[in-house]
């Protein structure tokens, strides 16, 4: 240690510092009232103590850490013993391994991660010497789900932090396309291709914007298409209606044929021959017990001779229930959400036939 | 060191005991000095050094005096040393 030594004569300081015997070394006059000297450690003690009595003023220029260390282990040596013992066992305790923290998980288990460590060599409350580097390759290629995987030892747990792979996206990107046939009053594409301009009609499922751009060079790049094609769609109810028609008429005879069966098997049959020119046939299948031991079935044909009738409806009569019947075919086609802006009816007549349309008017938005 | 203050004692005919407390010098060429047995430092700087010694005063001049090592009993002094004598100087008496 360098020391200046400030406080009497500089004659004076060393005679006090000989009167003490403190060796010192290299000693220099600084001024009539300074020497500056080296001094050991353990004569610093003797100098702290003279300095004390003697009100002198120490100033220390160099001090020796290996010196100062040295002297500290010497006079706490019950310290650093015991000091020494806490990081010997420190690190032997550190070594073993008493858990597992595993980070980042959601879809791969707890148990399959400490499955591979544990096929790894791991094992838990045990001293486990392993290289971080070497155990991450193990456990990706292990769990094939891994993507990036750390290990670390924090004290005596092993922390393994996982990053999944992500799930494959299905990058493939669709049209828009038109939910029912409509006319295109208004197209804004933001992202894609047009396919339709303003004043086309689009069918049912056509599409409006591609799912494709171009790029300055013109190269076509897919792209999710983004839209608002807005339109008008028709909703339509129609009635058929005539006043002249002919109407099949029972004219109350009848044929009836019976035929047995004995599960699918025919046992028996008793048929006539049909000789009407028109007839209605109605079938009538009947169990012949009601349990399953005898399933004997008997099918009955019955034949109902029909005659041909004309029959006259005046339009008039029945016309506004034609058109309930047409508005009402009409409204229930309406898929919920759409406003209906304009109805219109439609009449048309053909010889005595008549077709009767309702025509629903609403607003579409499709994005 | 021991054998030859001996074996100086032997030479010079001279009672060990007589100087216990005398001062002793020994010199190596010009440049450093040792001095052990001396009292106290009377005045020190680069061109003189004079140390109190037993019934005497040890006067050293020279150029860029340093004491390199100063302990109670010795003192180890480098420099270029010029002169070296005792203050006070025996005279004949008449």
């Amino acid at each position: 240690m360098t020391i200046q030594l400030q406080g009497a004569g500089s004659t004076t300081l060393l005679n006090e510092l000989i009167k003490s015997n403190i060796v010192i070394h290299n000693v220099q006059i600084i001024s009539p009232k300074c020497i500056q000297f080296e001094i050991n450690i353990s004569m610093y003690q003797n100098l702290l103590l003279l300095s004390k009595e003697k009100c002198y003023n120490i100033i220390v220029l160099k001090d020796n850490i290996f010196v100062r260390l040295k002297n500290l282990v010497l006079k706490r040596a019950g310290v650093c013993i015991g000091l020494v013992l806490v990081v010997v066992f420190n690190i032997i305790f550190s070594r073993f391994t008493f858990s597992y923290q595993i980070l980042g998980l959601e879809t791969i288990s707890t148990q399959s991660v400490e499955d591979a460590l544990s096929k790894y060599g791991i094992k838990k409350g045990k001293i486990n010497n392993f290289d971080n580097n070497d155990l991450e390759i193990y456990l990706r290629k292990a769990i094939p789900e891994i993507s990036l995987v750390s290990v670390m030892k924090k004290g005596n747990v092993l922390v393994v932090n996982i990053k999944e792979k992500l799930p494959e996206i299905d990058t493939t990107h669709y049209a828009l396309t038109a939910p029912h046939t409509m006319l295109i009053t208004k197209i804004d594409v933001v992202n894609g291709t047009a396919l339709k301009k303003v004043g086309d009609i689009a069918t049912k499922g056509e599409e409006l914007v591609a799912p494709y751009t171009y790029d300055q060079e013109g190269t076509k790049v897919d792209c999710e298409p983004i839209a608002v094609v807005s339109g008008k769609v028709w909703f339509v109810g129609s009635v058929q209606f005539e006043e002249d028609k002919i109407e099949y008429r029972r004219t109350g005879k009848k044929i009836k044929n019976v035929r047995y069966y004995l599960g699918n098997k025919n046992i028996y049959s008793s048929v006539k021959n049909v000789s009407y020119e028109y007839f209605d046939k109605e079938t009538k299948h009947v169990k012949a017990f009601n349990n399953l031991f005898v399933p004997l079935n008997i099918t009955y044909d019955y034949y109902f001779e029909t005659k041909a009738v004309n029959v006259h409806t005046d339009y008039a009569s029945v016309e506004q229930s034609l058109i309930d019947e047409s508005k009402s075919k009409a409204y229930s086609s309406i898929p919920n959400g759409y406003v209906v802006n304009n109805e219109k009816v439609v009449v048309s007549n053909s010889n005595g036939k008549y077709v009767i349309t309702t025509y629903l008017e609403s607003d579409i938005e499709v994005k | 060191m021991f054998q030859f203050l001996d074996e100086l004692y032997d030479v010079s005919q001279s009672n060990k005991n007589e100087f216990n407390d005398d001062f002793k010098l020994t010199m190596l060429g010009s440049q450093i000095l040792y001095v052990s047995n001396y009292i106290k430092i009377l005045s020190y700087n680069s061109e003189i050094l004079i140390l109190k010694v037993k019934d005497n005063e040890l006067n050293i001049a020279g150029v860029g005096l340093a004491i390199k090592q100063l302990s109670g009993k010795e003192v180890i002094i480098k420099g270029r040393i010029n002169r070296i004598h005792l203050t006070k100087e025996y005279v004949v008496e008449k």
